[in-house]
């Protein structure tokens, strides 16, 4: 067979493709942005207190945040959610409550309703029940740009929090994910340079390979 | 009239894919988001702005322009931490770029201190700045952009080189050369280095280009341009990292085999050979150090950085080589880096695929199959080997087989050291990557038990494979940064 190797080139990058589509297609995920605060450590909220993170930009719609509990070993105690512009004293976006029982030290999800990307917000939590709850987060200079307020006063840290929204595929996801790539890059560059790089990744070279090989084919006689 | 050289097809075809696979990861890959991004970038600025080299104690390890554009992409939490993204928000990006547009000159000037990246000696950030001041008038990702491009010639001469070493020792087999210089180009490790802002680039394509004029000297004799082409290699090699003292005894085999060889030609034609070689380390080598001396810092100073004060025990130091290639037996201690077994944590996975700072990996089985295929190549490059032994050449052999050793000791001993003083986190699979064209030749090896009607149809595959980890590597990126 004459064309051997292009087929057998052809074959091994149509199923890495058939691979990669397929894994785009199904993998599902639903998390917005996070604020990219790793837990380390707490921020002791005792009943009837309020811790907000303020100057949240939203790149993204999302309608539940997600944050670290610990609850002493004790059972969780009720948590009330809001969402405000800019401060935790700005207009209410979105509010939803996380009802106690929850395990110690785990990851909860407050429904908020949703709010849309192009704002700055603020994530209030207060503790609504009979017992303290620690909200886990790292150092303040973990998220730069935002601050966290317990009882009005700034607190050296930042909550860990992640803000999801519509499920969706990776693939689905694709042009957000390439308009993100442009950001921080070059100047000139938006998300057109990285849809022509990966039209150049996925196309040109597997065709400058295939020419390669043809080229290989003809200079030995095959 | 003779005809003019051209470049084979298949090699420019695959130059070509080289390049687009290299200029994705350069635009891919965030800011400071590769190994030491930010020390090296620290580097290239201080030579960019104020042509001077870092590591003056009284200034400030990176620039306030670049502490701003950090800051801004968050680039210190996401560093090797996969829950944390950089940056998304466009709000950001505004606020960055007012801030940016309000710096003076002189806030891209102040940093210069110390940073980890200061013991390199210069060429490579010499080289990189003239990108760096050809985009002097953008932002500072457009300058670090402009530096990541300047990179992706080193892909290209690796690819290069591999294809002009095979073809040393193959002859004109352009399946086989093609087959060597695809795995130099296409490793996605070497594109992902390449296209970062990282010395490491510019060694995978010196080592290279040094390991064919070495076989070409020892296969067609040591005339004055490959004794001068092969030192001035070696020269800059030593200029870019101190790793490329372990050439050194590799250099000295090929003059040692060559004067010996040439021991009758008429003594002006050796003198030459040898004056031609001390000009071109001088020029090279011999003016840096001379230029470090002046400046009263080290040539090299990673070299002394190892180790200082700690003895050598020798049983211990064949415990820690036993544990890093095999698997521990009862009576060993362990050591501190061996968590698995180093070799194919370290060599197998960091050499074949570990983005961002290396936190991005590909999925274990593909880790697993990639070093059964690894360890494949070589068995059946060796058994190639055995079947041809009657036409070994002993001193190509004995040249290759030195540069690695070399820079295996060199690794190991290093490595050994900075276990012992509590640091055990200084061997990367990437390390490895210098010797990509003896990667090369070995597959090109292996690949001859293939019969020849089927063989290119193994080459071809084989570059497919290399496309296919490509573009998984790129989409793992991708998917970890921006998903």
């Amino acid at each position: 067979m004459r064309d051997r190797p292009e087929l057998a080139l052809a074959a091994v990058l149509g199923l890495a493709l058939a691979v990669l589509l397929t894994v785009g297609l199904t993998d599902r995920r639903d998390e917005a942005f996070t604020l990219g605060v790793q837990p380390a450590g707490v921020v002791e909220l005792k009943p009837g207190e309020r811790a907000c993170q303020e100057g949240i930009d939203v790149p993204a719609d999302f309608s539940s945040v997600e944050l670290q509990v610990g609850t002493f070993r004790r059972e969780g105690s009720p948590l009330e959610v809001t969402v405000h512009e800019r401060t935790g004293s700005g207009r209410l976006l979105g509010r939803g409550v996380l009802a106690g029982g929850y395990p110690d030290v785990s990851r909860q999800r407050a429904d908020v309703g949703r709010v849309e990307a192009g704002q700055r917000v603020a994530v209030c939590v207060e503790a609504r029940g009979p017992r303290k709850v620690g909200l886990y987060g790292n150092v303040a200079r973990a998220a730069p740009g935002s601050t966290l307020r317990a009882e009005g006063r700034p607190v050296d840290a930042d909550l860990t929090l992640v803000f999801h929204g519509d499920e969706r595929s990776v693939l689905g996801e694709l042009p957000d994910m390439l308009s993100r790539a442009a950001l921080f890059k070059a100047g000139w560059a938006g998300a057109w340079t990285f849809w022509l790089l990966t039209l150049a990744v996925v196309a040109l070279v597997p065709l400058a390979l295939g020419l390669a090989v043809r080229s290989l084919r003809r200079d030995s006689g095959g | 009239m003779p005809s003019r050289k051209r470049v084979p097809a298949p090699l420019a075809w695959l130059l070509v894919a080289v390049a687009l696979l290299g200029l994705a990861w350069a635009f891919l890959t965030p800011a400071w988001q590769s190994p030491d991004e930010n020390s090296h970038f620290a580097y290239l600025q201080s030579l960019g702005e104020r042509f001077d080299l870092p590591g003056d104690p009284e200034r400030e390890s990176y620039s306030t322009e670049q502490w701003q554009a950090i800051q801004a992409v968050n680039a210190d939490q996401v560093a090797a931490v996969l829950a944390t993204d950089p940056e998304w928000s466009e709000q950001a990006y505004e606020r960055w770029r007012k801030s940016e547009d309000e710096l003076s000159g002189p806030k891209r000037q102040d940093g210069g201190g110390p940073n980890p990246a200061t013991a390199n000696p210069p060429l490579y950030y010499l080289y990189t700045s003239l990108a760096y001041r050809a985009a002097a008038s953008g932002d500072i990702f457009d300058r670090i952009l402009a530096a990541r491009v300047a990179g992706l010639v080193w892909p290209l001469l690796v690819t290069l080189g591999a294809w002009l070493l095979a073809g040393e020792l193959f002859g004109r087999d352009r399946t086989l050369q093609f087959a060597a210089a695809a795995l130099g180009g296409l490793m996605p490790m070497t594109s992902f280095i390449s296209a970062s802002i990282n010395p490491d680039g510019m060694l995978y394509a010196t080592w290279t280009i040094f390991l064919w004029l070495g076989v070409r000297a020892l296969r067609r004799g040591l005339d004055v341009p490959t004794a001068f082409g092969l030192a001035a290699v070696t020269g800059i090699a030593l200029v870019v990292k101190a790793t490329s003292y372990a050439l050194l005894p590799a250099l000295a085999l090929v003059f040692g085999v060559g004067l010996w060889r040439a021991r009758r030609s008429p003594p002006l034609r050796i003198a030459a050979t040898v004056g031609a070689a001390a000009a071109a380390l001088a020029a090279t080598g011999g003016i840096w150090t001379l230029i470090a001396r002046g400046l009263n810092r080290a040539a090299s100073g990673q070299l002394a950085t190892p180790g200082a004060g700690s003895g050598l025990d020798l049983v211990q130091l064949a415990s820690y080589l036993w544990q890093f290639y095999l698997p521990r037996l009862p009576w060993q201690d362990p050591f501190p880096n061996s968590t698995g077994l180093p070799a194919f944590e370290i060599f197998v996975k960091g050499a074949w695929g570990a983005f961002g700072w290396l936190e991005v990996k590909l999925a274990e089985p593909v880790y697993v199959a990639l070093g059964a295929l690894t360890l494949a190549t070589f068995v059946a490059a060796g058994v190639a080997l055995w079947r041809t032994r009657r036409s070994f050449d002993w001193a190509v052999a004995a040249f290759l087989a030195l540069a690695t050793a070399t820079l295996l000791a060199g690794l190991h001993w290093t490595e050994y050291h900075f276990v012992l003083s509590g640091n055990p986190n200084f061997m990367q699979g990437r390390y490895l990557l210098p010797l990509v064209g003896i990667g090369g030749l070995a597959l090109a090896k292996a690949l001859t038990l293939v019969p020849p009607a089927w063989r290119m149809t193994a080459v071809a595959g084989i570059a497919g494979l290399l496309v296919a980890l490509q573009l998984y590597g790129l989409g793992l990126v991708l998917q970890r940064y921006y998903a």
